[in-house]
């Protein structure tokens, strides 16, 4: 909805307690009762209950904004603890939107919180996304990233952007009615495998608090109406100086969602869009056309004594907390992976394992594309091994 | 020919020692970032699709004292620093 329609909106009267509860909001000259009232009748759609969208959505929440939608389908795991601050240790195992909808109703009863249980696609978006003031994307992939702009161009709808990497993060404001959107500053994704994610490379716990604060920052000014958000401006943090870059950024007119002569008129398939196989039933068969194996498929070749190269894409402290080095596993961490093509014997079957799966996916989705026919990754990387066939091993 | 600071993002830190900066002589941001991948070569294949063609996801900046804008091919001015910003998608 635009900031006109917006302001022509009825806005409800607040409650004692909530004049009570908004006090430091209702004397500061930008927001005081009007704005207040507008926050309550206003609604903002977090995609993410993880790092980003923990603090935004409790931001959001605490300020009044009247509706919250919240998107995710994972559950609490033990390591999003050190970041993910919407979730307790007694949430573990539970729906992260659960979750997150019983520790909203706790700092704030005012606030309507929507949930969808479900992962956001091109199949779904525009229903669950359209009708929100403004989105937050608090995603940790890039073909959610692109979803989410793409729907929110094409339904009118500013989106808050937020992104995070070991110390550095940054933040803007897309698809505006006059600004840049996310596809005008990243044309394209990164080749599978190129840039690591949080899982690979890791990230401050803290930094999602400061990117998803600006998050929330941002998308309360703009239902508030005041301010200079960050739309035209890419906001860079590094956290490790502790510095704060702003850079200009506008509209490409040769973009091809928002441009001039915008040619995705409708949403795409963004798996295939960033490169990445559709992923392949469990009993597949090693072949170039299924290029995942089960741990089930990985056992059987270990005790038929098949021919394999057995390659360990995780990082070296991975390793060393645990490791398939006793059925002949190799480590190559993805990032080493150009350096390591060589070494490989193109005529030896290849199969590729990391944690959990999605960086095996990215490191096979990269030695296809060097020319590699047979090689394959484990679904669900070491954890599914260790369930299946090592319940002593430790993982992490 | 004057040294010219290239800001690297914590992406490609790994692949170059120090602080996150790299000083090159340069006059403009296509010598610069040629003088970078000749010290570096492993940044090629992450910068670069085709010589000479930037990625997609990556994005070039020059920064003149507060401000900072996408980079062109002009000649770079006193004291301009250079930022390389690619995309990342954690969340």
């Amino acid at each position: 909805m635009s900031r006109v329609m917006m302001e022509k909106r009825a806005t409800p009267e607040l409650s004692g307690d909530e004049i009570r509860r908004y006090g430091r909001h209702l004397s500061i000259p930008e927001v005081g009762p009007d704005g207040q009232r507008r926050l309550k009748a206003s609604s903002a759609l977090l995609i993410g209950a993880g790092g980003l969208g923990s603090p935004a959505a409790l931001y959001m929440a605490a300020a009044g904004v009247g509706r919250i939608g919240i998107v995710d389908h994972d559950s609490v795991d033990l390591s999003n603890l050190q970041r993910q601050i919407l979730h307790d240790t007694a949430a573990v195992g539970r729906s992260k939107l659960e979750s997150a909808r019983s520790r909203l109703a706790g700092v704030n009863p005012h606030v309507e919180v929507e949930t969808f249980e479900t992962r956001l696609e091109s199949a779904n978006a525009l229903e669950i996304m359209g009708g929100w003031d403004i989105v937050v994307d608090g995603s940790d992939n890039f073909p959610t990233r692109y979803l989410v702009n793409d729907a929110c161009v094409l339904l009118g709808i500013p989106f808050v952007y937020g992104a995070i990497l070991r110390f550095e993060g940054q933040a803007s404001v897309f698809a505006t009615s006059e600004g840049p959107c996310y596809r005008c500053l990243f044309r394209e994704p990164p080749p599978p495998g190129l840039v690591p994610s949080c899982a690979e490379a890791g990230v401050l716990g803290v930094l999602p608090g400061i990117v998803g604060t600006i998050q929330a920052t941002e998308a309360i000014k703009w239902l508030l109406g005041t301010g200079e958000t960050l739309a035209g401006r890419l906001l860079l943090i590094d956290a490790l100086r502790m510095e704060f870059r702003s850079l200009n950024i506008s509209r490409d007119p040769e973009c091809t969602v928002c441009g001039e002569h915008a040619t995705l008129t409708e949403l795409i398939d963004y798996e295939r869009f960033c490169g990445h196989e559709p992923a392949a039933a469990p009993e597949a068969e090693t072949d170039v056309d299924h290029p995942e194996i089960d741990v089930e498929e990985l056992k059987r070749r270990i005790d038929a004594n098949e021919p394999f190269q057995l390659i360990d894409v995780r990082e070296d402290y991975e390793w060393d907390i645990c490791n398939l080095e006793s059925v002949g596993a190799r480590l190559v961490p993805l990032q080493s992976l150009p350096n390591a093509v060589d070494d490989l014997d193109r005529e030896t079957p290849i199969i590729i394992h990391c944690r959990s799966g999605p960086r095996g996916t990215n490191a096979v989705a990269y030695l296809r594309t060097m020319g590699f026919d047979n090689v394959v990754n484990v679904a669900g990387g070491i954890l599914a091994w260790a369930e299946a066939y090592d319940p002593d091993m430790q993982v992490y | 020919m004057t040294g010219v600071r290239i800001h690297l993002p914590a992406a490609l830190r790994d692949l170059v020692p120090g602080t996150g900066f790299v000083v090159v002589d340069a006059a403009s941001v296509p010598e610069a970032l040629e003088a970078l991948v000749e010290r570096y070569p492993d940044l090629g294949r992450m910068l670069f699709s085709d010589p000479g063609v930037l990625r997609p996801h990556v994005n070039v900046f020059v920064e003149s004292g507060e401000t900072g804008a996408r980079a062109d091919e002009g000649p770079l001015g006193e004291g301009d620093e250079i930022r390389i910003v690619p995309s990342i998608a954690g969340g």
